[in-house]
């Protein structure tokens, strides 16, 4: 027992160094395995690590097309904004308006829930065209329902006892509403938005790409016709970085700090 | 009680109130539009029943239908065998959440698309492909989590009883994980065809992506509409009498609603 004791303190600080060397090295070996390869393939197929790094950088400097990121950057946040101010109207009418309850659980939300994303885009092009309305109506019809059904279940598990003694400690509704409701659907609130700007994102670069006139979606069109792969390569990587590392910095060290408040939810 | 019914009464009521005026608006709407910016409800119900007889759209629906399938039992499959694998080493475990994830839920899904074409060409199995890659991260997600959630309790006393390793996986381990895997199926199953379908406008020369692409091409509004509609219906069936049942089943099993 002595004996182990000493090695098992050694092991233990020095496993979590072990698993991020792993990953950093598994990086590695992705990227590795990418030059190799895209030496022995033509280049429109599989273009080397380089190329597009330089492609990158080129993305970068140049004020035109960082206006096309900032362009689907805005597409996709206020797709975020809208949905989630609708999906937070309709969740909030089915709690508080029993009688608008079975239409909007198991009419308006199974059915936005079901319905195409490529759908709404098709129509949104029929209705306004090729340009930012478009964009931002198919992205938002998209997200209401996963705000929607996320405030939904941050309504249906408050806790009663506690409105029930906030009943008792004030009168006014809008007050308890501020003070008691809003801290206790937080979490929640932030699933609806964490969930939707994940989804935002799948769809953003398809909306804008087919019924956009900007952004880095239709870029990527561009690109696609003249089979520049590097450019794909490039927006692939800068969407793939910029929403990995919102994950990475921004969502998980909320939803930690979120969790140590409220506990496990 | 009679409160209850009431009430319910009235919620029904209200929501097929609601559905019949938005059909009667739908309507008067488009009675001063052309009929390729909005078609009248007619328009579309007749090309939604024309799903039902016309060969070809009947065709085209049970592509689309085949390769959803295809796409979410074999991103099940991966995702099931990475999850395994990923057991016994929390070294893999870390790699698999937080490269492969990270990098799965990144990912834009028409890269997939557009990737797919050019590598492969416009052919089926690049549907397929494209459609994996798209769900996989959902399935990964329910899978990793189903097997983080087995109590190491039992897995102990499933070990005293049975040295099998294939009979302990699939007298224990499966049933315990299958809450998660009938949620991650009945995820993927929408994600798939509301969002994946996108690899049949690049990938494909039939299927309802490719009818919506060309509807889409002649402003045949009615057709856009039918097919967004004919894919409501069929996520809506698939998902009441197939998952749904199999998810409360599973979850029956576990004892927890």
């Amino acid at each position: 027992m002595t004996d182990a004791a000493p090695g098992v303190l050694r092991l233990a600080p020095s496993r979590p160094a072990a698993r991020s060397f792993a990953l950093h090295a598994v990086t590695l070996a992705a990227l590795l395995a990418w030059w190799v390869y895209s030496l022995f393939v033509p280049a429109y197929q599989i273009p080397g690590p380089v190329v597009v790094a330089r492609r990158m950088l080129a993305f970068v400097t140049d004020p035109l097309l960082s206006l096309q990121l900032a362009i689907s950057l805005t597409h996709a946040v206020s797709a975020i904004v809208l949905a989630f101010l609708v999906g937070a109207v309709l969740a909030f009418c089915a709690h508080f308006l029993p009688v608008t309850r079975l239409l909007i659980d198991s009419r308006i939300t199974p059915f936005l829930n079901a319905f195409s994303a490529i759908g709404w885009l098709f129509l949104g092009i029929l209705w306004f065209g090729l340009d930012d309305t478009t964009v931002v109506f198919a992205i938002t019809m998209i997200l209401i329902p996963f705000s929607a059904i996320n405030l939904r279940a941050g309504l249906n598990e408050l806790d009663g006892e506690l409105i029930e003694l906030g009943r008792s400690l004030t009168r006014t509704p809008l007050r308890r509403f501020v003070k008691l409701i809003v801290p206790m659907m937080v979490p929640y609130v932030f699933a609806a938005l964490r969930t939707s700007f994940g989804v935002a994102w799948k769809v953003t670069l398809t909306a804008e790409l087919f019924g956009g006139n900007a952004g880095v979606g239709y870029i990527l069109n561009v690109a696609r016709q003249e089979f520049d792969t590097e450019t794909i390569f490039a927006v692939i990587l800068f969407i793939l970085l910029f929403v990995a590392l919102m994950d990475v910095f921004v969502f998980r060290p909320l939803q930690r700090r979120l969790d140590r408040r409220y506990g496990l939810v | 009680m009679s409160e209850r019914i009431r009430n319910l009464s009235a919620q029904h009521g209200l929501a097929e109130g609601v559905m019949v005026l938005a059909i009667i608006g739908w309507w008067l709407t488009a009675r001063g539009l052309p009929s390729f910016v909005l078609p009248s409800p007619l328009e579309v119900g007749n090309t939604v029943a024309r799903f039902l007889l016309d060969p070809t759209l009947l065709y085209h629906l049970a592509v689309s239908f085949g390769r959803v399938l295809a796409a979410v039992s074999l991103a099940m499959v991966i995702a099931v065998l990475l999850a395994l694998v990923s057991r016994g080493s929390p070294t893999l475990l870390a790699v698999l959440e937080q490269r492969l994830l990270l990098v799965l839920n990144s990912f834009p899904s028409v890269g997939w698309a557009i990737l797919g074409v050019i590598w492969f060409g416009v052919s089926n199995p690049t549907v397929i492909f494209i459609e994996v890659l798209i769900i996989l991260p959902f399935c990964l997600t329910n899978a990793l989590e189903g097997f983080r959630n087995i109590d190491v309790e039992l897995e102990e006393m499933g070990r005293s009883f049975s040295r099998n390793r294939w009979r302990r996986f699939t007298r224990l381990t499966l049933p315990l994980v299958m809450p998660f895997l009938a949620a991650g199926l009945r995820i993927s199953f929408g994600i798939c065809w509301k969002i994946a379908l996108v690899a049949e406008l690049f990938g494909a020369q039939s299927g309802l992506g490719y009818l919506l692409l060309q509807a889409q091409a002649n402003a045949d509004a009615a057709m856009v509409f039918a097919c967004c509609f004919v894919i409501v219906i069929v996520v809506f069936v698939i998902d009441g009498f197939a998952l749904a049942p199999l998810a409360r089943a599973y979850s029956r099993n576990r004892g927890i609603a």
